[in-house]
């Protein structure tokens, strides 16, 4: 005789008992926790020292940035210190990266793909690469004064070779089976570079564009330093040298963290995850509910 | 006319270090396939069949000799090929991984592609991503996409060889069906005695060092199962070819005698 039997497992579900276990094992109660505990650590270093402004502090220079008209204008809630200085930079670092983009994904992906133009380029890359960023600000200073394309081309030449490796890892690592595959069956060179080479080298071409972003961003900031009369860089330098004031230039550090943040959570990742929804959808698969189908022979 | 016309064909890969002889994968190959046929390459493993069906395919040039693969009008060949594994892009889904080999991408193309996938039995699975589907899906993907193109030659790998033996054996009958709906000519390459008598109407044995060692023509009728009596003595006859294949290599070599045993 035969029967077929089926078992039904099911997430166990949580009962009171093992609340405070979920809480503590919670992703979300971990971020938080750790953000919290920051935030103490730092109002206790700005209670300990004269020189470390306090949270509070720093949050009531932002007010006044935001409350003090730019560059002696009329106020707007667009027309502030706060806004326009912090719009001033990103401007630059948009325009910045769209050039990295734009430099070094064709050569990352050329270098990986013929050795011609890896052996071209190897020598080049090193020596960006080895190059400090505030040596190419000085000279970008003086070569270009004061202005845009001063800390543009800093974060230019800084960030490209970053990227330039990523994606040359990401063009050497697309896979060889799939690429005889595409020669088998004669698929064109534009079908491949959008459906083969491209979602092959998106890892490395993310993970390049997230570090060149925040090189960028720093470059950018750095060249405002000591190179320019207005930008987030300028007007911490401000604070800081006119005013002697470190309350301001913690304030506006903090807000430079913010922007990065914001952009590497905000957009970059969620470009990843669209990106890689298919991994997400391989996740998935039978997660939640998991059916046995166990059949057996009974004499 | 001949499809497929292999002539002489030598190929030679560097030697793996400096002070090695070049390595000699196919010696001199010369064969024709004629249209709406199913021919098989059966030969022990190293006798250069993938070699052999990467020149085909254009992946791999000869050193010496040629191949020339004709429609059978005399036009350029459209060619098609089931690797032994399905590689398949892991990012798209079951019909993407279908359009892709395809210049056409209109929703006529579409429909046409839903034929294929239906022929090996994947409806309902076409917005699936290939890690959602078995091995055996997976190359039946694999299979529908190499068919989809309507191929002049269809070149098959191995394409059971990674397969569990239930799955591979379900997928071999499924060819067959799929083969005789469609006609198409078929160069299949297997180190499989049974699998070759029962898919082929040809078999061509290929020796070590990639020489043309046996032509056997098969005349048994479609379907053809494993248990078939007539199929069981046509593979212990062929068997037998790869036994005294083996005899005349140790006489040759009878170092060889040591590490190889008879198939």
């Amino acid at each position: 005789m035969s029967t077929v039997r089926t078992l039904v497992r099911e997430t166990p579900a949580i009962n009171m008992g093992d609340g405070i276990i979920a809480v503590l094992r919670n992703d979300r109660v971990a971020r938080w926790t750790s953000r919290l505990v920051l935030l103490a650590l730092w109002q206790v270093a700005g209670l300990l020292s004269q020189r470390f402004p306090t949270p509070v502090e720093t949050v009531e220079i932002l007010v006044r940035e935001f409350q003090t008209p730019f560059d002696r204008g009329e106020w707007s809630a667009a027309n502030n210190e706060l806004v326009q200085n912090l719009w001033i930079s990103i401007q630059r670092t948009g325009i910045a990266v769209f050039l990295v983009i734009l430099i070094g994904l064709p050569i990352g992906y050329l270098m990986g793909r013929w050795w011609r133009v890896q052996a071209y380029f190897t020598d080049l890359v090193t020596v960006l690469l080895a190059m400090p960023a505030y040596m190419w600000a000085l000279l970008a200073v003086m070569w270009f004064g004061f202005g845009m394309r001063a800390p543009v081309f800093t974060a230019v030449v800084s960030a490209v070779p970053g990227l330039i490796v990523h994606v040359l890892q990401g063009s050497l690592a697309i896979p060889r089976d799939l690429r005889d595959m595409s020669d088998a069956f004669d698929v064109p060179g534009a079908t491949r570079l959008r459906h083969l080479a491209l979602p092959s080298m998106s890892g490395a071409i993310i993970a390049g564009i997230r570090l060149s972003i925040i090189a960028a961003w720093g470059c950018v900031v750095l060249v405002e330093w000591f190179g320019s009369n207005e930008g987030a860089g300028f007007r911490a330098r401000d604070w800081y040298q006119s005013a002697a004031n470190y309350n301001g230039l913690m304030a506006w550090g903090i807000v430079v963290l913010v922007v990065v943040i914001i952009f590497d959570r905000g957009i970059i990742e969620r470009i990843d995850r669209a990106v890689h929804k298919w991994r997400g959808a391989v996740g998935d698969f039978g997660a939640a509910k998991v059916a046995v189908n166990d059949s057996t022979q009974e004499g | 006319m001949a499809v497929l016309k292999a002539t002489k064909v030598i190929k030679e890969f560097p030697p793996p270090t400096k002070n090695q002889p070049t390595v000699r994968a196919l010696d001199g190959l010369d064969f024709e396939i004629s249209g709406q046929t199913f021919v098989t390459m059966v030969g022990p493993s190293g006798c250069g069949k993938s070699t052999f069906l990467n020149i085909v395919s254009g992946v791999e040039t000869p050193t010496s000799g040629s191949i020339s693969v004709r429609a059978d009008d005399g036009s350029p060949a459209r060619l098609g090929y089931v690797f032994q594994d399905p590689r398949l892009l892991p990012w798209r889904t079951v019909v993407d991984n279908l359009m892709y080999v395809h210049r056409d991408k209109t929703e006529d193309k579409r429909d046409h592609i839903a034929r294929y996938l239906d022929m090996v039995g994947l409806q309902g699975f076409e917005q699936m991503y290939p890690a959602h589907l078995s091995g055996g899906m997976q190359q039946r993907v694999g299979i529908a996409r190499a068919f989809s193109v309507e191929p002049d030659l269809l070149l098959m790998d191995e394409p059971f060889s990674h397969l569990d033996a239930i799955t591979a054996r379900a997928l071999r009958e499924e060819l067959q069906s799929i083969w005789q709906q469609t006609k198409k000519t078929v160069l299949f390459v297997t180190h499989d005695v049974l699998e070759a008598v029962q898919l082929s109407d040809r078999i061509i044995i290929v020796a070590y060092g990639g020489k043309n060692y046996a032509d056997i023509e098969i005349d048994l009728p479609y379907p053809r199962l494993q248990t078939d009596r007539s199929v069981a003595s046509l593979q212990a006859d062929i068997l037998e070819v790869f036994n005294e294949m083996e005899s005349k290599r140790q006489v040759l070599d009878p170092r060889l005698a040591i590490d190889s045993g008879a198939v």
